[in-house]
């Protein structure tokens, strides 16, 4: 319930103040988002599994951003910078879809 | 594939697992399942779930002198690669990107002065409203201010109206990696908004009866023009972002129907029957303008009283 | 790492069993997942948890916002970007500009205190000001007289819009048509041997009379592609600027209410 209740507060919060995004983040924060959205599905699902732990999320949360920035930054200065993107997104889309689905298998029982 | 059997050896990982394959099956962090499974096979002897049980290696000096010869090489080679990177990207792309940079830090720098500039302006309005409230005269003129200041854009409104949405062109992009390089592959700029396009929808809103017009979150004022440079729309010299949201208030009925039937509006029917440019009229009963700029006068001045 | 096989996508009967395994999980285990879920108190790590929930939902905001905010500018030639840098310059001057006099005029507002003869002339001068802009007042000034002679009715509309936005471009003060003063809300359509303008048919020639900076005025006609060149361009017709010291707009226009739109509040409406 808090976690939920916190992303609708967060989502309110950037809404209401809608912040300029620092230059030095702004070709991260994307991609950060996705990545953290990853672990969200993925501690939905193992919460529904039984098998939830705060711990594990919140390192898989930040370990998850903090590499999704560094695959940027790294591709950045290696001049493949919108490349490994796609590619992450991709390899991120995927697994949220698969937890995605497996959260339908547990909701709707289809 | 049947259940899994609850042997963990056998259900080891399977290294010749294609690369979806194991996208699928490992979308779940496995640092869940290892922590259940830690916890369930320590409950026995340790009541600490987590423990550094399972890290006892630790590695020899000789490997650790590898491990570190080895990240050396590996970093070593990321430098030069992003040197080279570096010196390989055309020096037109980086003076873009750097310029780019510029673009979006000074737009967003004087963003934050326009709403300086508002909030200084109804700190203004308040001041003048409140010294001149004392006398009859006085507030006569406070509300003849108020007036102009409406009529040039310097207030804030908030009506009924029409939401006018135009859009570039979506043309089917067959390679996600081209078209991160080159967005704008359209055939010629027919499917293109250009400046004109938006002068032309606010030039028949006005015909149309509108009170009050902002374009892309920018008011309309005396001192405002809409331009482009290059292929970005500016209005009142700020770069705008496609989709451009035309608001213009009055009265909806009148707008609509003076709007809609306008050959402006019949030509970005057309237009977006062709070429696929976004073109939606929305009919709305609550819209709000901001204030638009009015810097001060240079040039002109009331003629000298008649002598 | 049985999980794996649990979770494959053609088998839900797994799935479904994995939680009644997780129950059965040993004692330790169960005597301290439930207190987490249920104590009156939320863990300090549950709270991290919410924390980053919050992060990522607002993160999520964010983004959305900037990406409809951000001018895509990932198409633009260097050359443009260098112009549009150029007129964010000037749209820093001139907010720059306002922000300064805005801040003179409420000095000196809050410093008379009560004295309303101060209020009186700030707001007298103001007036001034924007009738001027809004057409109200003649004015008086530096500017340039645009004459575009057409005896073939073939300069239409779109001609003299976009000649008026290239006028407020360059810094057009104030403005009038033939006789028709420029306001906010002026408008062009094509009529029949010749443009209404704001409800007024007006016949070629069109004279714009315009006070402002007559060589930036004069200039921005001028390039290449501009005014001049579209005008000139259309048959039997041709454009004449001359620069002059004092133009005089006399054209006036009565001042309009909104009958439908109302003031709102100021978006960072702090008052006083």
């Amino acid at each position: 319930m808090i976690p939920a209740i916190a992303l609708v507060l967060g989502v309110a919060l950037g809404l209401v103040f809608q912040p300029g995004v620092p230059l030095w983040l702004q070709p991260y924060l994307p991609i950060a988002v996705v990545a953290a959205l990853d672990a969200l599905f993925g501690a939905v699902r193992a919460q529904l599994d039984g098998i939830f732990d705060d711990k594990v999320f919140v390192i898989s949360f930040v370990a998850n951003v903090l590499v999704a920035a560094l695959v940027v930054f790294l591709g950045d200065q290696l001049g493949v910078g919108s490349q490994l993107s796609t590619g992450v997104v991709v390899v991120l889309g995927i697994r949220i879809f698969s937890n995605a689905a497996a959260i339908r298998r547990h909701a709707f029982h289809a | 594939m049947t259940s899994a059997p609850g042997d963990r050896a056998t259900a080891g990982r399977n290294r010749s697992m294609s690369l979806l394959d194991e996208l699928t099956v490992n979308a779940l962090d496995p640092g869940y399942q290892q922590t259940v499974d830690r916890r369930v096979s320590g409950a026995g002897t340790a009541d600490q779930p987590g423990g550094r049980r399972d890290h006892p290696r630790r590695y020899p000096r000789r490997r650790r002198g590898l491990l570190v010869a080895g990240l050396l090489v590996a970093g070593l080679l990321l430098a030069t690669a992003a040197a080279q990177a570096r010196s390989r990207a055309p020096a037109s792309a980086q003076v873009r990107s750097s310029l780019a940079a510029d673009v979006a830090a000074r737009t967003r720098d004087t963003d934050a002065l326009q709403s300086q500039v508002a909030q200084l302006r109804a700190q203004v309005a308040a001041a003048r409203a409140r010294g001149l409230a004392a006398t009859r005269s006085g507030t006569a003129m406070a509300e003849q201010v108020a007036a102009l200041e409406e009529a040039n854009g310097g207030t804030p409104l908030r009506g009924p109206g029409l939401r006018v949405t135009l859009a570039d062109a979506t043309l089917p992009t067959p390679d996600p990696l081209a078209a991160t390089k080159r967005p704008s592959a359209l055939p010629g700029d027919a499917g293109r908004i250009a400046d004109r396009d938006v002068q032309d929808v606010v030039n028949a809103l006005w015909a149309a009866g509108a009170e009050a017009i902002s374009v892309g979150g920018q008011r309309l004022t005396p001192q405002t023009a809409i331009r482009a440079a290059g292929q970005a729309i500016l209005v009142d010299f700020r770069p705008l972002s496609p989709p451009y949201d035309v608001i213009a208030l009055g009265e909806q009925s009148q707008l609509g129907n003076r709007f809609g039937d306008s050959p402006t509006a019949r030509r970005f029917r057309t237009y977006a029957a062709t070429y696929g440019i976004g073109f939606t009229i929305r009919s709305e009963r609550a819209l709000t303008v901001p204030v638009g700029a009015g810097p001060p006068l240079r040039a002109a001045r009331p003629p000298a009283p008649a002598p | 790492m049985r999980r794996r096989f649990d979770v494959m996508p053609s088998m839900p009967e797994g799935d479904r069993r994995r939680p009644d395994r997780d129950r059965r999980s040993p004692e330790g285990d169960r005597r301290e997942r439930p207190s987490r879920a249920r104590g009156p108190l939320p863990r300090r790590s549950q709270l991290l948890v919410g924390l980053l929930c919050a992060t990522l939902g607002f993160a999520l905001a964010v983004q959305v916002h900037t990406t409809r905010s951000t001018p895509s500018l990932a198409a633009a030639r260097p050359e443009d970007l260098v112009s549009i840098l150029d007129d964010l310059t000037a749209r820093g001057d001139r907010l720059r500009a306002e922000a300064d006099s805005l801040t003179a005029t409420r000095d000196r507002l809050t410093a008379g205190g009560q004295e309303s003869t101060a209020a009186l002339d700030e707001a007298r001068q103001r007036a001034d000001t924007l009738g001027i802009l809004a057409g109200t007042v003649p004015a008086t000034g530096a500017g340039i007289v645009l004459t575009i002679t057409d005896p073939q009715a073939s300069v239409r509309s779109d001609v003299l819009l976009d000649t008026m936005e290239e006028l407020r471009d360059a810094g057009a003060e104030a403005m009038s048509v033939s006789g028709v003063r420029v306001v906010t809300s002026t408008y062009f359509l094509d009529r029949d041997g010749g443009v209404e303008v704001d409800g007024r048919l007006l016949r070629p020639p069109y004279v714009f009379l315009v006070i402002g900076d007559p060589r930036t005025l004069a200039a921005a006609l001028d390039i290449p592609g501009g005014v001049l060149d579209t005008v000139r361009r259309r048959p039997g017709a041709s454009a004449a600027v001359e620069q002059q010291p004092q133009v005089d707009v006399t054209a006036l226009r009565a001042l309009v209410t909104p009958r439908y739109a109302r003031p709102a509040a100021a978006e960072s409406g702090s008052i006083g």
